[in-house]
């Protein structure tokens, strides 16, 4: 049923395989795969009977969309993938989620301005219509620089976004097509 | 499938609502191994897939007071899976970690969802409720998923109800991540859900 977008296993090499290629990034080790049933990682913090938010956990995280870098981001890096980014947390375009599809424009990548290489590289891969986390996965790059990267390339109009005209949760219609063909699993 | 393939290259990339198919997502939540990614595969189309979460849930930085940043670094994974309804439709499934300090995640995933799915291991039932949380915060539509492991299976779906303390409303479905007849019912009783609350939208509407 891989009827269109690129399949994932085609360019999503893992962090190891990555680094090799661009060693100037350091990526965070996050392609771990869920550890799976029965294998805790560690025992985590539980407030029984209370189902409170903001139970201490000893990790500090700053608050979304602050735009401010940590200052040490430790041995798994995480802040430099940014650069493709230029620092910015913040897709350009409100519209861009990570199941969006895109698309490429035709000969897109033939009017990208300067040495952006992951630009063309997404281009390339959204010839065909691909979703935003396929595109990071592919890219083998963060789902956060893939949102950026898509507000800029639909910006300068050298792709295009779905967007729906109905909000999936309002449409009816829709969501019996999505029970039918769950049900036809 | 090759054929709809070549059109798609063939033709020229525009906007028009009939291009691009639209994409809908449902958000899978849960604490360590209870079965995320086992319940997004036994449904998709493709292996699921994991990947890094959105750019916030990266470049803010942890801070690794003890020993901490494997597991951070692992936790800001999340994975994902697909089922193709139709060359108009596609429904993504996203696994996501429950622990609360990753919260701001989920409004990355959650924003634009149809609904959520809280799956829960009744040895750790601690590790949903962050996520019940959110879900009722936010007035997402959910659905409460029990992952039936040994020894689980001897409460009845009143019991763990009253357990999570969810709404009466909230359906709570026993389930096996592992089996398609299992995580389908999972599924549909969220579609159901999400049905429900567009239909009273709808009316609601139009009066």
């Amino acid at each position: 049923m891989d009827t269109w977008g690129p399949d994932p296993d085609d360019d999503a090499s893992g962090p190891a395989d990555a680094s090799a290629v661009r060693p100037f990034l350091s990526r965070p080790s996050g392609a771990v795969p869920d550890p799976g049933r029965g294998a805790p990682l560690a025992p985590v913090p539980s407030a029984p009977g209370a189902r409170s938010p903001q139970v201490g956990s000893g990790v500090q995280a700053t608050q979304a969309g602050s735009g401010v870098q940590a200052t040490q981001a430790g041995p798994a890096g995480g802040v430099r993938p940014y650069f493709l980014t230029r620092g910015r947390v913040a897709s350009a375009d409100g519209r861009v989620r990570v199941e969006t599809v895109v698309v490429a424009r035709r000969n897109a990548t033939f009017h990208v301005a300067g040495p952006a290489f992951e630009h063309r590289r997404l281009l390339g891969l959204a010839a065909r219509p691909t979703s935003v986390v396929e595109l990071a996965v592919a890219m083998a790059v963060p789902v956060g620089v893939v949102l950026v990267l898509v507000g800029d390339l639909a910006g300068d109009g050298l792709l295009d976004i779905s967007v729906p005209a109905v909000a999936p949760s309002d449409d009816v219609d829709l969501i019996r097509r999505l029970i039918d063909r769950v049900g036809a699993l | 499938v090759s054929a709809r393939s070549e059109t798609t290259d063939a033709r020229p990339a525009r906007t028009a609502a009939g291009v691009l198919p639209i994409p809908v997502k449902i958000v899978i939540a849960g604490g360590f191994g209870v079965g995320k990614t086992t319940l997004v595969g036994t449904v998709s189309e493709i292996p699921p897939v994991t990947t890094e979460a959105a750019m916030t849930s990266v470049g803010q930085g942890f801070d690794d007071p003890g020993g901490l940043a494997a597991k951070a670094t692992t936790t800001v994974a999340m994975d994902f899976g697909r089922i193709t309804v139709d060359e108009s439709l596609v429904l993504y499934l996203f696994g996501t970690p429950g622990q609360d300090r990753f919260g701001f995640m989920w409004d990355d995933l959650a924003l634009g969802a149809l609904g959520a799915v809280a799956l829960v291991d009744l040895r750790r039932v601690e590790d949903v409720f962050p996520a019940l949380d959110y879900f009722e915060k936010h007035a997402l539509p959910f659905v409460v998923a029990v992952n039936v492991f040994d020894g689980t299976g001897t409460y009845t779906a009143d019991d763990i109800r009253e357990a999570l303390a969810v709404d009466p409303d909230v359906p709570v479905v026993l389930t096996d991540a592992r089996s398609l007849d299992a995580v389908k019912t999972v599924l549909l009783a969220l579609l159901e859900v999400v049905l429900a609350r567009a239909t009273a939208r709808a009316r609601g509407g139009t009066q």
